[in-house]
């Protein structure tokens, strides 16, 4: 793997300036700073790790081609994430959220409780592999609202579906992660 | 922040730091892709802004092809020829020129002499790219070749200027027409309009069709003020280069109804534009009435809004550009629009004129920030209504 031939540590504020020279070295820090953690955004909204590479592929193309739109208000990780999941969501297919009910009222308790203790002893890459397993919506919505922190208001307007829709994704995709969590544990002991 | 669950907090912390190597050759597809993509656009409105220029510098030099027209004429740019020569002493002047007695010479002297011979004339020095033309009607052959009571003409005035002497600049009230630059006529418009607004939205992926549908049944008629100061330069003929500054404000009511028809709410926003017009006229005359077609670019310094639009659930989601956390589903400038018009004036007063202006104008780059899921252009159609002011006399271009 070729390593660049600048001094580390580097300021964001220094590969931003370089970025925006666009500057194939300073770029190409910046791939390698971020590219490990948005690798995981990309793989939270992909089905498999080929997609994933291409969403990542595409999001990149898109960050250095349009760096001079970063304005500087939030981190320049919070900006690329932003990309990520924009890029992914552009290939998302509405069917996906077809097979839901609109209006389903869920109950907000489903996963409101304590969870078991196992919960917390499960890896980074297991809790990946759960997210992937969801099916496409429940994924999406989950990835959405539990872990980007957008609001149903916002996802509903993202993702052209209804609120409740988005809602009673994120409670099925709640309960699925558990059951599947359950499921797991099972089968280890 | 979204209400706290267990199972969202635990996904959140646990994948917020994690880190997943991606394959060796990722950094070089990306670069292999950049590589091979298009080069950049050419924004649409590049075109339309150099065909304004060269059409601008064309109208501008063009203006001095016309030189037999204008010499004929008595337009308000020449002098009367006479004016252009003044006597060096009194005894030195000749007498003037009976009728039908004219110089053996006065077949070369071009044509713009040919009307009326001065009954008075300059001596110039003589230069070896003047031809030398003498009166001789009451001198002698003898003293013809003197240069006393001498006058000029120009056998080359395409390339005398270059050859024009320094010390002859002092003799400039001595040049033609054609020598002249074109005399421009600087103005100030002060205008206010009432426009009115059309504004699709459209989906960028058939996924979001439903959602432009609703936006689009939402959202009703817009109507803005706009007021603007413009400068401008113009010709006698016409032609005319004008810029400045105008400020927009649009109001919008989105309507929203409950399904069951049992709610209706409203909610007003605003939305304010700063843009920097540049635009081509070309006027005539018609009696006292003047009337002219404007086309040009406005260029787009600042876009901010005020309010909030519905989610397809019914939820309001706000978009204030100045309200940190605010959705920003719009951009913050808007580029380039496209602007015609037909501008009608009439003299009230001294150096004063009525006009109207009526105007359409289509922005079409989106408004739309880019991540957002809609694109929404604008057109804009009005009347601008106000008062020209012309600034002093016309000048001369440097």
């Amino acid at each position: 793997m070729r390593y660049l031939n600048i001094a580390s540590p580097v300021e964001d504020n220094e590969l931003i300036q370089g970025c925006l020279r666009q500057d194939r070295k300073y770029q190409e820090a910046v791939f390698r700073r971020y590219a490990g953690k948005l690798m995981v955004v990309s793989l939270r909204y992909a089905r498999h790790r080929m997609e994933a590479e291409d969403i990542l592929q595409d999001a990149f193309i898109r960050i250095f081609d349009h760096f001079d739109q970063f304005q500087g208000k939030g981190s320049l990780e919070g900006w690329m994430r932003r990309i990520v999941v924009n890029t992914a969501l552009k290939n998302i297919d509405k069917k996906s959220f077809t097979n839901e009910i609109i209006g389903l009222e869920t109950t907000a308790e489903d996963a409101s409780g304590a969870l078991p203790s196992v919960f917390s002893q499960l890896h980074e890459e297991e809790l990946l592999q759960l997210i992937q397993q969801l099916p496409d919506g429940y994924r999406i919505v989950f990835n959405m609202y539990a872990i980007e922190g957008y609001s149903h208001a916002e996802i509903s307007a993202l993702l052209g579906i209804q609120e409740s829709t988005s809602r009673s994704q994120l409670v099925k995709a709640r309960k699925m992660l558990q059951s599947q969590i359950l499921e797991s544990q099972k089968v280890a002991v | 922040m979204n209400p706290k669950s267990p199972l969202d907090e635990l996904f959140r912390r646990k994948l917020s730091h994690y880190e997943v190597p991606t394959s060796d050759d990722l950094w070089d597809n990306i670069q292999l892709a950049r590589a091979k993509k298009p080069s950049p656009r050419i924004p649409f409105w590049a075109p339309w802004l150099v065909t304004s220029l060269c059409l601008a510098t064309f109208i501008y030099f063009y203006q001095d092809f016309l030189i037999p027209s204008q010499a004929e004429s008595t337009s308000l740019e020449e002098k009367p020829l006479q004016s252009h020569f003044t006597p060096k002493m009194g005894s030195e002047i000749p007498k003037p020129i009976p009728l039908g007695k004219t110089s053996t010479h006065s077949k070369k002297v071009a044509p713009i002499f040919n009307n009326s011979l001065p009954p008075q004339a300059a001596i110039i020095p003589i230069n070896d790219d003047i031809e030398q033309v003498t009166n001789t009607t009451n001198i002698t052959d003898q003293t013809e070749q003197t240069s006393e009571s001498t006058f000029t003409s120009f056998t080359n005035i395409a390339t005398l200027d270059a050859t024009l002497p320094h010390e002859l600049s002092m003799y400039s009230e001595l040049l033609p027409v054609p020598f002249k630059k074109k005399l421009w006529f600087a103005k100030i418009d002060f205008l206010l309009s009432q426009d009115f607004v059309h504004s699709s939205l459209t989906a960028k992926t058939p996924l979001f069709d439903a959602y432009s549908t609703l936006r689009n049944n939402q959202e009703n008629l817009k109507v803005s003020n706009s007021f603007a100061v413009r400068m401008g330069i113009s010709t006698l003929k016409g032609w005319g280069l004008r810029s400045g500054i105008q400020y927009s404000r649009m109001s919008q009511t989105l309507t929203l109804i409950i399904p069951d028809a049992s709610q209706r709410t409203t909610s007003k926003n605003t939305f304010e534009t700063i843009d920097i017009p540049l635009i081509l006229t070309k006027e005539q005359s018609f009696g006292k009435l003047r009337a002219g077609l404007s086309l040009g670019t406005y260029l787009n310094m600042a876009f901010n809004q005020k309010g909030s639009f519905y989610s397809p659930g019914g939820a309001l989601i706000e978009f204030t550009s100045s309200k940190p956390g605010a959705y920003p589903a719009f951009k913050n400038r808007l580029g380039a629009s496209l602007y015609s018009g037909i501008s009608l004036s009439i003299p009230i007063g001294n150096s004063l004129e009525f006009m109207a202006e009526p105007y359409v104008r289509s922005r079409i780059p989106s408004v739309s920030a880019e991540d957002y899921v809609l694109e929404q252009k604008i057109w804009y159609g009005g009347l601008f209504i106000g008062f020209r002011k012309q600034i002093g006399k016309g000048f001369y271009l440097p």
